[in-house]
């Protein structure tokens, strides 16, 4: 379905419960695996998916039809990413190694993360990256997004996203290969 | 020398390699999320919130509660209060009672239908002293003074 067939059912009040509910089974799994990459945890990527898509149902109707949907509300995603990791350095007093050194268990402890040892590798070299180069990155190598799609949602220009995506892979090129 | 397994394996770029997926999810997450959203967001209409619930409860409970607790309050009050009555007729002398009796202008008759009188209540007012007469001896009094016959 189309986005302006799922706006047309969110904004009538008969069959906005419908169409949120096809808009969540669109949506979900992309969001999901957004968020995931960056906090790792499963219980709080589940937290976030739902509080991202709260804000979407409150929201609607502020949406502006200038942009596409799925931007909008990965926008709503990166941003509460970001707002849960800075919150969690924060809550515990934690400087951001400890944060890293923490997901980075995670990683090693976690039983719904397997993969060979290279992969493992490059997961813990991303949280090495601050987290706003990490969320760039990983909607660029992983998700294959588009600069103009990355800027919109991020805020920032393609010219600083490509300098920062280009400063990501040499950095993690460097962890990996010296690991 | 380096060996060529170590050359190739500290010079790894990122491009070559496989993007994977570590991650993996819980059975049936994906088909169970839209669901546990769903539920956050919609509210059914014919429930109505709490709040409204038990505003409309205590609008029309209270007042009969409130109603309830006076005609339990005054009941123990009443019920205290025929207590005290009795109490206090008890604490009336024999004396008061009989001027009482005499000075109001109950009759006899009226007086006798108040009471309930049976043989045993009788007896119990019968002194010893006083001597009882048999049929016989009534008569002869009753010769003597026939107005006593409408007395009785």
């Amino acid at each position: 379905m189309e986005d302006k067939d799922l706006l047309e059912k969110l904004r009538n009040k008969e069959s906005r419960n419908y169409g949120f509910n096809l808009l969540v089974r669109a949506y979900q799994e992309r969001i999901y695996w957004h968020i995931r990459k960056m906090v790792i945890d499963h219980d709080d990527t589940n937290d976030l998916v739902q509080e991202v898509f709260i804000k979407v149902w409150k929201n609607i109707e502020k949406f502006r039809e200038d942009a596409k949907l799925y931007t909008w509300i990965y926008k709503i995603a990166t941003n509460e990413c970001l707002t849960f990791l800075t919150k969690k350095k924060k809550r515990f007093f934690l400087p951001i190694v400890d944060v890293e050194n923490e997901l980075s268990a995670k990683i090693d402890t976690n039983a719904s993360i397997t993969g060979d040892e290279i992969q493992l590798k490059l997961q813990k070299a991303l949280l090495k990256l601050p987290d706003k180069q990490r969320i760039v990155f990983n909607m660029k190598y992983f998700d294959e997004m588009k600069y103009d799609e990355i800027a919109e949602i991020t805020n920032t220009s393609v010219g600083a996203l490509k300098a920062s995506y280009h400063h990501a892979v040499k950095k993690i090129e460097e962890i990996i290969n010296t690991g | 020398m380096k060996d060529k397994h170590n050359y190739i394996k500290s010079n790894i770029k990122l491009e070559d390699l496989p993007k994977k997926q570590l991650y993996s999810v819980p059975d049936n997450y994906f088909d169970e999320l839209p669901g546990i959203i769903q539920a956050s967001v919609v509210k059914p209409e014919h429930i109505r919130s709490p709040s409204v619930f038990w505003s409309a409860s205590l609008r029309y409970a209270l007042p009969v509660l409130a109603l309830v607790m006076m005609l339990v309050y005054f009941g123990i009050r009443i019920n205290n209060n025929s207590i005290d009555v009795q109490a206090m007729l008890d604490d009336i002398s024999t004396e008061d009672l009989v001027l009482y009796i005499t000075e109001s202008e109950l009759t006899t008759d009226e007086l006798l239908s108040l009471i309930d009188i049976n043989e045993l209540d009788v007896e119990g007012l019968v002194d010893d002293n006083i001597e009882i007469l048999n049929d016989s001896e009534w008569e002869d009094i009753l010769e003597a003074y026939p107005e006593l016959e409408n007395d009785i």
